[in-house]
């Protein structure tokens, strides 16, 4: 007989997930399944849509890393028209990109992970979050927040909104950035760094503080198809 | 000393833009935390839905989950808002009711599947799609609709102030 633990649902990820795990008789892990609930059928509701609709529509996968998909789709785009795109149409769709994968870092650990590794594995469920972050050290919270914000911020100052950016296109980009924005984005940079040195100190300080309780913590007898 | 506002989050079928805009309130986020209590959401480890005053329902109804959580959600919550062009319209995530259910499947899970095909069940863990994508008030009685993809963070903090400061919310906003 197997017993199913099943979560449901999975917080505190960058989308909608359940969890299964099956334990046979003599209590190890058999099996485990990660499961993705969330299905929208792009695969189907793109056909015979104008292909320059797709970065716009595209964007809709995932709000947490639209930029990704607005920047596939244009590409894609480019290829479908065969053209090389400006120079400084790629650089600044690069630099958006980086912007993004700031905000999205900033997220996973400051929103989403730290509260695990600064307030403690076991800490009080209903306080473990960046709300309960904000509550036990509100400028350590403060500055993951602003981390966060400048990635945003630099794909609203060059894409134009900091959610869903339709602004690159099959062919390059919608507008160029100016050198006001440039200022503004050059501005962050040292205030960001330091938030960054600073995350990544505390980081290390807590995985020492967690080392011990990373032997036994979730360890399961291993899956006999994951040997 | 009364009791601060239960605020809860949830998401249904959508893409989560709407709880970035959310978290795009930035050092708001620190003021709104002094105000309210923040409960069930994606952001925090609650895993029933407690009983609270004001819910934002991100997402339109698709599947299965989607119809009982929203039920539960109701039941649970004061004040129902509908946060964003797919809770309010069914926007993209109703794009697919112009297919059948099983047409839309079988394109992304047989006829495009690189690795493995079929559809997924994971014994009933995966649920099933509704025939038809509805938007949330179709469903369930919903208070305020705030439109957008996503509502603007200025127009979500401007929503929740006027709700928390007693004052009747502009229906501010636009779609798109």
């Amino acid at each position: 007989m197997t017993e199913r633990i099943l979560i449901h649902p999975v917080t505190r990820v960058e989308g909608h997930a359940k969890i299964s795990i099956y334990i046979d008789d003599a209590g190890a892990v058999s099996s485990a399944q990660f499961h993705v609930t969330e299905f929208r059928g792009f695969e189907k509701l793109c056909e015979g849509r104008p292909f320059y609709e797709m970065p716009g529509l595209m964007s809709r996968v995932c709000g947490i890393c639209p930029v990704s998909h607005v920047l596939a789709s244009s590409k894609a785009g480019d290829m479908l028209l065969g053209v090389e795109i400006p120079r400084a149409a790629a650089k600044q769709r690069r630099l958006v990109n980086y912007a993004q994968l700031l905000q999205s870092h900033a997220l996973s650990f400051f929103h989403l992970s730290a509260p695990d590794f600064l307030l403690g594995l076991d800490s009080a469920p209903e306080k473990r979050s960046i709300f309960g972050l904000i509550e036990q050290d509100p400028e350590f919270a403060r500055r993951g927040i602003r981390l966060r914000q400048f990635g945003q911020r630099i794909i609203e100052l060059v894409g134009g909104k900091r959610i869903h950016p339709a602004w690159s296109v099959p062919g390059g980009v919608l507008h160029a950035v100016g050198t006001a924005e440039r200022d503004e984005i050059r501005g962050w940079i040292p205030e960001a760094r330091q938030s960054i040195e600073l995350a990544l100190q505390r980081l290390k300080q807590a995985s020492t503080r967690w080392l011990p309780k990373s032997s036994i913590w979730a360890t399961f007898p291993p899956c006999s198809w994951a040997q | 000393m009364t009791q601060k506002p239960r605020l809860a989050t949830i998401w249904l079928g959508g893409c989560s833009g709407c709880h970035m805009s959310f978290l795009d309130l930035d050092e708001r986020l620190i003021d709104l935390a002094a105000r309210v209590e923040f409960c069930a959401c994606p952001l925090t480890d609650y895993k029933d839905f407690p009983e609270v005053d004001i819910t934002l329902v991100e997402g339109a109804v698709a599947n299965e989950d989607h119809l009982e959580q929203i039920q539960r959600v109701r039941r649970q919550s004061r004040i129902l808002v509908s946060l964003g062009d797919c809770a309010l319209t069914g926007n993209v995530t109703a794009l697919r009711n112009m297919f059948s259910v099983e047409d839309v499947l079988d394109r992304a899970y047989r006829q495009t599947a690189a690795v493995v095909t079929g559809i997924p069940s994971g014994n009933g863990a995966v649920p099933r799609l509704l025939d038809r994508v509805r938007p949330v008030h179709e469903v369930v009685q919903v208070e305020y609709f705030i439109p957008g993809c996503p509502p603007s963070a200025d127009t979500i903090h401007e929503f929740l102030m006027a709700l928390l400061d007693g004052r009747t919310p502009a229906q501010a906003g636009r779609f798109g």
